[in-house]
């Protein structure tokens, strides 16, 4: 008889795979057209700082980050669920990726959070002229 | 009478190292099955092949096998529907045991971990039997007539990758059960329907619809048990 042990339920992970998918279509294409959005002389920096510094677009960039760390990292596992026998193994890749989503989320959460004025921030955080 | 050949997967366990191929040139007759085909081979050629089946008429399941690359029940397919060489091969996904016979041990197993039988819990009537209506009786159709032949979870990615997944053919006899109206036992079969050899396993890959001789659809069985398990937990 294989190893079919019962516990690790699906449903959860499952639903908000989708749910997490369909609310990404939106928010993502809001995200791409704001942020990445190419104008005559390339990319914008200044208008996504202008954009970034109210804290509603702040809010929407964090649900982004959000959404889309959950549905890429649950996909992960989701695809370590079917190609990984080993149960030891599959706790370590779990862990692996919980860690690795929140490392992302908490760079993302401080480089949201860090554009406090509009312009060109410089390595040493001075607006350029 | 025509000559047709037939490209035959040999495998014996305990004398070869590697499978092989034999082929065979036959006599058969325009209404012969694969099947038939297989026969007069084992009776008039070659006695050693080794092959399952039980009814002929497609209702046992034991001979599905590999027919030109598709699943499908010997019995059942004519030989004038397949054209050039008729290569047969074992069920894939499975270990082969002898030739095209292959080791199902693991299929039923997981068909058992469903509990493929009607439970409930209340006394039945003396004086009839547990009725239904006629809407409730239809719910189970295109459930209930699945012969267990193996062709759909031989088919499936998901299975080959990872075989303890129950795989499509013992999902669709959940959901026979589960779309019963007279059972009651979504609660015992709950926990390895949502385990992580359960449901979740499938990719909606449709392998398992192509490949069933009987014309079911066992995705679309697994994507209502999901939507029960989700009305269940959520
Ligand atoms: S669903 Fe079809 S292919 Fe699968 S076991 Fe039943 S009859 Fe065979
Ligand atoms: S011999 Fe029974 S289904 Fe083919």
């Amino acid at each position: 008889m294989r190893d079919r042990g019962i516990g690790s339920g699906g449903v959860m992970g499952w639903f908000f795979q989708r749910l997490t998918g369909i609310v990404l279509v939106p928010v993502l294409l809001v995200h791409l057209l704001t942020m990445h959005r190419y104008h005559d002389h390339g990319l914008a920096w200044e208008q996504v700082t202008n954009l970034m510094i109210n804290p509603y677009w702040k809010a929407l960039e964090i649900t982004f980050l959000v959404l889309a760390l959950y549905h890429a990292f649950n996909g992960l596992y989701a695809l370590f669920q079917d190609y990984v026998k080993s149960s030891g193994v599959r706790l370590v890749l779990f862990s692996l990726t919980v860690l690795g989503g929140l490392v992302l989320f908490i760079v993302g959460v401080v480089t949201v959070l860090s554009i406090q004025s509009p312009g060109l921030v410089g390595t040493a955080g001075k607006v350029l002229p | 009478m025509m000559e047709r050949i037939f490209r035959i997967f040999r495998f014996n366990p305990e004398t070869d190292k590697e499978p092989y191929y034999d082929t065979f040139t036959i006599e058969v007759q325009d209404t012969w099955t694969i099947l038939d085909g297989l026969n007069a081979i084992k009776w008039h050629h070659d006695g050693t092949l080794s092959y399952r089946r039980s009814c002929r008429h497609g209702i046992c399941g034991s001979c599905a096998m590999m027919i030109n690359g598709k699943n499908d029940l010997a019995c059942e397919k004519q030989i004038s529907s397949v054209k050039g060489e008729i290569t047969v091969e074992p069920l894939k996904g499975f270990p082969v045991t002898r030739d095209l016979m292959v080791d199902q041990t693991h299929f039923f197993e997981g068909l058992r971990l469903v509990k493929p039988w009607l439970i409930n819990h209340t006394a039945p009537p003396t004086d009839k039997e547990r009725l239904q209506t006629p809407e409730d009786r239809k719910l189970l159709d295109g459930t209930w007539e699945c012969i267990l032949c193996g062709a759909c979870t031989s088919s499936c990615p998901a299975f080959w990758d990872n075989d303890s997944f129950l795989g499509p053919a013992a999902l669709l006899k959940a959901y026979r059960y589960i779309c019963d109206t007279r059972d009651e036992g979504l609660d015992e079969r709950i926990g390895i329907l949502d385990s992580k050899v359960g449901v979740w396993r499938c990719h909606t890959i449709f392998n398992c619809v192509e490949a069933c001789p009987k014309d079911l659809n066992p995705t679309n069985a697994i994507v209502q048990l999901r939507r029960r398990l989700i009305q269940e937990k959520l």
